[in-house]
């Protein structure tokens, strides 16, 4: 798992003082400042966005507010890439605005290329991380401390602002964080929409120059950006546990009657809503119509659709093996070795898709060139992006195991391995099952390592929807698109369903 | 009791100087189990009766083979199963649990989990999981013919010996509390373990199920005739089921006997002041009692204390009261502080002319209400233990 990192240093050592020296001088420093403000940006959108939906759909009588909840939600399944192409595709240049509007004579529409664009996709599709903690976080306050506020003589609002708000400060912290980090490590949307970040500067870097150590320096860079906001992550979670919630379980919360202010509410909700999710949708499909009736071949799209497919699911398989024994070591024998192992584990998290990538063409060039160009270098890839999500699910079921059923299993005789294959394993089955769903649906989304890893003339999904929108097929990128939100709006299905359950 | 019967046989459990410690050489160390020896004897029901973090589940996991001791060994009928160097893992130990929360294995079926112990020597053994599947396939499956029938053969004995047949093909969560924790027992004893262990198994019971629940077991016991070794901290609960009472305090054992010796004869401060109510009156030991403020109390025989000062414990039954200012031999005098009446019963704590606490249980019609005076004396005998050092007053159990 740490092979891409430790690569992709030694890779940086081989540059030589140019490449270093570089790394001082205007343009890359613009480059990390311009990466900086974007996500700085774009979380500072997205708490201005879901505070008050969050607020709205936790909190208040707000018509139809289940239906609200999911509905605000559903953006983050929309890749940022498949996201851009709709925008792009919408927008842009021969784009649908652009068609609609022509007959009026309107020739020029605002451009959406560069730093507003990506700003403005990147906060729509990001947002809903933010709203996600926001609402846990709302949830968990105990509405006893706002009764308190309003016997205290406060009015709803003061209390809101003075008792409310400064209880999410955690929630407010670790969820703009989270945006942030994925902003930076954000390659489909910035590269479409042409926004130079550290990650598009990586790229294209790697594309037309030979000295590929200077993207391995930019890397280091990128992966130092993350680092940071881990830190900075790390710090305010550290100084969070003193603002913790208090003992007891909180209540059902109370629900603010909103009166007349229900309008604007709705109307707020609606255009965030129509914006995030019903321009993206409505435009694809229109696009997808509009293919048809061009007749544009979509066997293209299913050859895609089915490499994707049985390249995610080995990486999935790959991931639940190798998971299961870290995860029983890790739970329970504890140990700091087993700690360590399954740290490292999880270092997929931080880094970006694109720098694992980069690392591993140049480990396949130069160390396993037997495998460069082949299937086998992109599974792994998935599998050192993705494992943290098999890890997780399958932990979570096993923790849920009473350690008390396998030593009963033990006492009745049954040596380790009969009690691993008869007691252990089938009750882990349900995160076997869910761990390997992450992966598969998630692999299938991923752009950057597909990107640089697939072997020539292995399309897929991502590819396709990358490739035909550079060229501004808009139409040929529908069908993709729809099929990878489709995918990705799974788990969130899956998740939805499963809490259902729990709740019955 | 079954004890005299088996004299000849060995012993089902011998421990010796067996000690764990958690967190071992750091500042926190625990001695969780302290130099403990204990002697379960074939067919005998023992009960280690203990205050919660007195190291009795720990006691029960080094025998079970779950945790390893750091010194002392531990033989189960005859065979060394810990000792220098050797360790034998739990499931070769012959050893039955039945674990608090029962530990019922929820992805099978009542009788497929009494099989479980029995399946280690067959060809099913791997495939329990499977074994639904494939009988639903085929329409009845056996797996191995004679050794299959003879497993499901003792499957239906097992639960007939806790009366739940009719719940064979039933799985956990359809259970109540009562009959999981006999499937629990039946899945325990099924493979016909040397010795039974039982961790706290009536405290996921609620109380009015308990007492029912409790007196089955205890003839589940009988009849099995297995030895066996069960964890509590109730004292009710260890004097109703065991033939043989341990009391553990802080990691040791500080008294093994029976419920009655227990509860008359504590042989030290700690166990008469867990056992139970104890209240302790200092006084001056002679040849013919003790002299104290209620009067003089004679003393068990075999007490053994020296001559001079001692203080001497009596349960609340043992004190009863009188009207105010009744004198006479063995009369102290006393003002009611607080009454709590039970029903049946009602326990009334008063406060000597000394000072010194004491309690009295007395019936429902005794009628002392607080403020009242009262004359206090004392019937039956008292166990005298030295005094606590250091300590000026009379001390209140707890």
């Amino acid at each position: 798992m740490l092979l891409p990192l430790i690569y992709l240093i030694i890779r940086a050592l081989d540059a030589d003082a140019a490449a270093w020296s570089a790394l001082g001088d205007a343009s890359s420093l613009r480059l990390v400042l311009r990466t900086a403000l974007l996500a700085l940006a774009v979380a500072g959108a997205s708490l201005v966005l879901a505070l008050p939906m969050a607020w709205l759909t936790v909190r208040t009588d707000l018509p139809l507010r289940r239906l609200w909840s999911v509905l605000a939600i559903v953006p983050l399944v929309i890749p940022s890439y498949v996201g851009a192409v709709a925008f792009i595709a919408a927008f842009g240049p021969r784009g649908t605005l652009q068609e609609i509007l022509s007959p009026l004579g309107v020739d020029t529409v605002p451009q959406i290329y560069g730093f507003p664009g990506a700003f403005l996709a990147l906060t729509l599709f990001s947002y809903p991380y933010l709203l996600l903690v926001l609402r846990a976080g709302l949830r968990g306050i105990d509405p006893a401390l706002e009764d308190a506020s309003r016997s205290l003589g406060m009015g709803s609002w003061r209390t809101f602002f003075r008792v409310t708000v400064p209880q999410l400060r955690v929630p407010i912290t670790a969820g703009s964080l989270l945006v942030a980090l994925y902003v930076v490590s954000d390659f489909g949307a910035v590269s479409l929409l042409r926004t130079d970040t550290l990650t598009r500067a990586i790229f294209i870097q790697y594309q037309t120059s030979f000295d590929r150590a200077a993207a391995a320096v930019l890397g280091l860079e990128l992966v130092g950006l993350v680092a940071l906001i881990l830190v900075l992550e790390w710090l305010y979670r550290r100084r969070g546990r003193f603002h913790g919630a208090g003992p007891g379980t909180p209540g059902p919360p109370r629900l603010l009657r909103l009166g007349r202010w229900r309008w604007p509410a709705l109307a707020f909700l609606a255009v965030i809503v129509l914006v995030a999710l019903g321009v993206p949708v409505g435009v694809l499909l229109h696009w997808l119509v509009r293919g048809l009736q061009a007749g544009e071949p979509f066997a293209g799209a299913w050859g895609a659709a089915l490499n994707s497919a049985w390249v995610s699911a080995v990486a999935g398989l790959v991931a639940v093996v190798v998971a299961i024994p870290v995860a029983i070591v890790a739970v329970r024998k504890p140990s700091p070795l087993a700690a360590l192992v399954e740290r490292v584990g999880y270092t997929g998290f931080a880094l970006p898709g694109i720098v694992v990538a980069l690392s591993l063409v140049f480990f396949g060039l130069r160390v396993v060139p037997a495998v460069y160009q082949s299937w086998v270098l992109l599974v792994f890839a998935y599998l050192v992006l993705f494992f943290p999500l098999a890890l997780g699910g399958i932990r979570t079921s096993l923790v849920q195991i009473r350690p008390g059923i396998e030593e009963a299993a033990r006492s009745l005789g049954g040596s380790p391995g009969r009690v691993l294959a008869t007691i252990t394993i089938p009750l882990l089955v349900p995160g076997l099952v869910s761990g390997f769903a992450l992966v598969f649906l998630t692999a299938m989304k991923e752009l950057p390592a597909t990107l640089l890893l697939a072997p020539i003339g292995f399309d897929t999904l991502a590819t396709e929807v990358w490739s035909a929108s550079s060229e501004a097929f808009f139409a040929r990128a529908a069908a993709p698109a729809l099929i990878l939100i489709l995918v990705a709006a799974l788990p969130l299905a899956l998740l939805v369903a499963r809490e259902h359950r729990v709740e019955r | 009791m079954n004890t005299e019967l088996n004299a000849e046989a060995p012993a089902a459990l011998e421990c010796a100087g067996l000690r764990k410690s958690f967190a071992q050489g750091s500042a926190r160390e625990v001695r969780a189990v302290d130099d403990l020896s204990l002697t379960v004897r074939s067919g005998e029901t023992v009960a280690l009766l203990g205050p919660s973090g007195c190291g009795k589940t720990t006691t029960l996991r080094l025998i079970a083979g779950f945790e390893w001791p750091d010194m002392g060994r531990v033989v189960i009928a005859g065979r060394e199963v810990v000792g220098a160097g050797a360790f034998l893992p739990p499931e070769r130990r012959r050893v039955g649990m039945v674990f608090q929360d029962y530990a019922l294995f929820p992805h099978l079926t009542v009788a497929d989990n009494v099989a479980y112990g029995l399946e280690n020597s067959t060809v099913g053994r791997w495939t329990p999981a499977l074994r639904r599947p494939l009988a639903a396939l085929r329409g009845r499956f056996r797996f191995g013919s004679a050794a299959a029938a003879a497993i499901d053969a003792r499957v239906q004995e097992a639960l007939e010996l806790v009366a739940l047949p009719h719940v064979a093909g039933r799985f956990p969560h359809e259970l109540s509390g009562g009959e999981a924790q006999r499937v629990a027992l039946a899945r325990a004893l099924a493979p016909g373990p040397a010795l039974l262990l039982l961790d706290e198994p009536f405290s996921n019971l609620d109380a009015p199920l308990r007492a029912s629940v409790r007196s089955e077991v205890r003839e589940i016991l009988r009849r099995a005739s297995t030895a066996s070794i069960f964890v509590t901290h109730d004292q009710e609960e260890a004097f109703a089921i065991a033939d043989r009472v341990a009391v553990q305090l802080r990691g040791r054992i500080e008294q093994v006997g029976s419920p009655v010796e227990i509860y008359h004869r504590p042989a030290t401060r700690s166990v008469a002041a867990f056992v139970g109510e104890a209240d302790f009156l200092p006084g001056t030991l002679t040849s013919d009692g003790v002299e104290t403020e209620i009067g003089r109390i004679p003393i068990e025989d075999d007490s053994g204390a020296a001559a001079g000062s001692v203080d001497v414990m009596l349960r609340p039954e043992r004190v009863q009261l009188a009207a105010a200012g009744a004198t006479g031999p063995g009369h102290g005098q006393a003002v009611v502080e607080r009454r709590e009446f039970y029903g049946h019963d009602q326990l009334v704590t008063l406060r000597l002319d000394s000072g010194a606490r004491i309690r009295a249980r007395l019936g429902p019609d005794a009628d002392f209400p607080p403020g009242r005076r009262a004359s206090v004396f004392a019937t039956g005998a008292g166990i005298v233990y030295p005094p606590l050092s250091g300590a000026q007053g009379p001390v209140l159990g707890e």
